[in-house]
């Protein structure tokens, strides 16, 4: 464990000032990071078992030492892994209390993961959807490394936390690109939901290609939700909610779904309330636009 | 120096010969190899379509950027020649005598076409991962950016604007039209990204499935005629992958990596670096059954017969020969191919016959 010097006295903000020197700030993130990494790596599999008092109680990851720029190039190769095709990927290690081991798959598993947040952020969703599902795997895919890692450590320490109850071994989340690389984790027709919330608006008009939903990127959703899945969609830049629905209502394979339906749906009420990036557009009396679609059946 | 002939292109009911050297279209004699005609662009050419540049970019082209020919096809009725050129972005449909039927200019750089069964349409996949699906003659369409103005062009008689019927995220590098066991059509492409998917066509809204399990790019496809339910890809893999498309089940990985470096040892990080597979083409010889693999590293031509019945792929032989592309005439096993030339002696294109065995 790191040594600090009495040099300053340590501020209760995170300072960016990278010329502060080894002590102070900078070294007890690093020092944070050193050590959440070894805990990750220790207890993404661990199965928590109910009543266990002899461990220490893990703690929420705090966000402030998991800084990172909000953007990310999807159109990079970002030394990501993904399996070669839904079968090779193991599932076990995201799901260890509820999975069997690869080795021990004698057929195809029963389950399988149905519901994913695309571009999970924090896990504000994934923590609500957790315990509102309880029976269906559910999983948070994010593209930037830092905040994957805060989700990771989020989800060990409520598994932990609630070990009695059995709560949370339902979620998990991945480091991903999900715009290139969906189909090789889901197979055809296995989701029942995807969540797409305050998705980068890529703003320019030659960034639009690198928007999460487009035409083209819609038939490979369409691919992996079954008849009668639904996509849901929630931002508060209103040029995106009007992208996403022209794009989406256009498809073959989707409609729109009444403000009717979703008053009465427990996932839109989730959606608007429980996400981080939703409570930052509460905060700053921002709108929120919700569209949600179907996936119809493929025609005859 | 002469300019190689990078691409070849044969049409069995004429026996003509055709070659893409460079910039310019040539038309060669099937058997002989002779040179009856040849298409050179020149500025005069009717050049239709223009894409719709945003307003602040200049045009890029330069005097002595030459607009070489990437790909080029015959249509199955044997009337049109087509092929995409790089620098320019476009797509020139010729006369099978050579003479302009039209070009078209698209926003990104075409990497793969093919053209439908029935020589109306010609699907062309682009650097940026989208597919357009074009008339062969009827030019009223142009190409957006890919951009789908959806709001503003509800249908196509509007005024024409082009939207790519499918796309991958990722550059395109390969396409096919295919036709399963109940007629039924479908676009297979593949992409940088180890995808091969496989969509309905023309409800190419529709992914039927993705054959999954390349790790490296995959740069080639091929349906063999007599086997149309099969697929066979390759590219940057230690091996060639024999699929049944129609149900997506990898029936055989045949492993080329052990024909190519026979001696090599895989422990060794340094033979490893050399002995990178690269398959640079494969083709079908129907009239013996027999698929030709050509990788580029090593420079070796390898031969395969396709057995239909036992759905298998057995390696004959290999030549080592330095090669751009081949193109079967169908008949009896004679084959062209198109040399990588070094110095001036040496022919530019080839004519080899193949037996059932594979030999040369």
């Amino acid at each position: 464990m790191a040594e600090m010097s009495q040099s300053a006295p340590l501020s209760t903000t995170v300072s960016n000032d990278s010329t502060s020197g080894p002590t102070g700030n900078k070294r007890k993130r690093a020092d944070y990071r050193q050590s959440q990494r070894e805990k990750r790596q220790e207890l993404k599999t661990v199965v928590f078992e109910a009543n266990d008092i002899s461990q220490d109680n893990i703690k929420l990851p705090k966000k402030k030492y998991y800084r990172q720029r909000a953007h990310s190039n999807p159109f990079s190769d970002h030394l990501l892994e993904y399996p070669i095709s839904p079968s090779h990927m193991d599932w076990h290690k995201l799901y260890p209390a509820l999975l069997p081991p690869k080795e021990d798959e004698s057929t195809e598993l029963a389950r399988k993961v149905e519901i994913v947040d695309v571009g999970c952020g924090f896990g504000g969703l994934l923590v609500s959807l957790a315990t509102e599902f309880p029976d269906k795997l559910i999983l948070g895919m994010e593209i930037r490394v830092q905040v994957s890692h805060y989700v990771e450590d989020r989800i060990i320490a409520l598994r932990q936390q609630h070990a009695n109850e059995g709560q949370y071994n339902n979620i998990a989340v991945l480091r991903a690109n999900a715009m290139k690389f969906l189909p090789n984790f889901f197979g055809k027709g296995q989701l029942s939901k995807m969540f797409f919330c305050f998705p980068d608006p890529h703003f320019k008009v030659r960034k639009h290609k690198a928007r999460i939903v487009t035409s083209t990127l819609a038939s490979e959703y369409a691919y992996m939700l079954r008849p009668g899945g639904i996509i849901y969609t929630i931002t508060d830049v209103l040029d995106l909610h009007q992208w996403m629905v022209r794009h989406l209502e256009s498809h073959p394979l989707f409609r729109r779904l009444s403000k009717e339906w979703e008053d009465d749906d427990a996932c839109v009420k989730i959606m608007r309330k429980d996400t981080e990036e939703g409570k930052k557009v509460e905060r700053n009396k921002g709108d929120k636009w919700v569209a949600c679609f179907i996936r119809l059946d493929d025609p005859e | 120096m002469k300019h190689p002939v990078q691409k070849l292109a044969y049409d069995p009911a004429s026996h003509s010969l055709y070659l893409a050297v460079g910039e310019r279209i040539q038309n060669c004699d099937g058997v002989t190899g002779d040179l009856i005609s040849e298409w050179i662009p020149h500025s005069s050419d009717n050049v239709i379509a223009d894409l719709q540049e945003p307003k602040n970019k200049k045009a890029k082209i330069e005097d002595n950027k030459r607009n070489v020919f990437r790909t080029l096809s015959c249509s199955p009725d044997g009337k049109y020649v087509v092929g995409s050129t790089d620098e320019e972005k476009s797509l020139v449909v010729l006369n099978a005598d050579l003479t302009i039927v039209n070009i078209r200019k698209f926003p990104k750089r075409p990497s793969a076409i093919d053209i439908t069964s029935d020589s109306t349409t010609i699907l062309l996949g682009d650097k940026f991962g989208d597919v357009y699906a074009v008339p062969i003659r009827d030019v009223t369409y142009v190409p957006t950016a890919g951009l789908s103005k959806i709001s503003e062009v509800s249908e196509s008689e509007s005024g024409g604007e082009l939207d790519p019927i499918l796309g991958h995220v990722s550059m395109l590098v390969d396409l096919l039209v295919a036709e399963d066991q109940n007629r039924v059509r479908h676009i297979i492409s593949s992409d940088r990204d180890e995808h091969i998917r496989v969509t309905k066509y023309p409800e190419s809204f529709l992914i039927e499935r993705f054959c999954l399990g390349h790790e490296q790019y995959v740069s080639q496809l091929l349906i063999p005629s007599w086997c149309p339910n099969i697929l066979i890809s390759g590219g940057g893999d230690d091996f060639l992958a024999h699929w049944d498309w129609t149900t997506g089940e990898l029936l055989e990985k045949v492993d080329i990596h052990s024909i190519l470096y026979p001696e090599s040892d895989k422990n060794e990080s340094e033979a490893q670096e050399v002995e990178e597979v690269a398959i640079s083409g494969i083709w079908q010889v129907p009239e013996l059954q027999l698929v030709l693999a050509y990788d580029e590293t090593a420079k070796l031509l390898l031969v395969f017969k396709l057995h239909k019945e036992q759905r298998k792929l057995e390696y004959l032989n290999e030549f080592s020969i330095s090669i751009l592309d081949v193109a079967v005439t169908g008949d009896s096993g004679k084959i062209w191919l198109s040399t990588d030339a070094n110095n001036n002696d040496d022919q530019l294109i080839q004519k080899f016959i193949i037996s059932d065995k594979g030999e040369v």
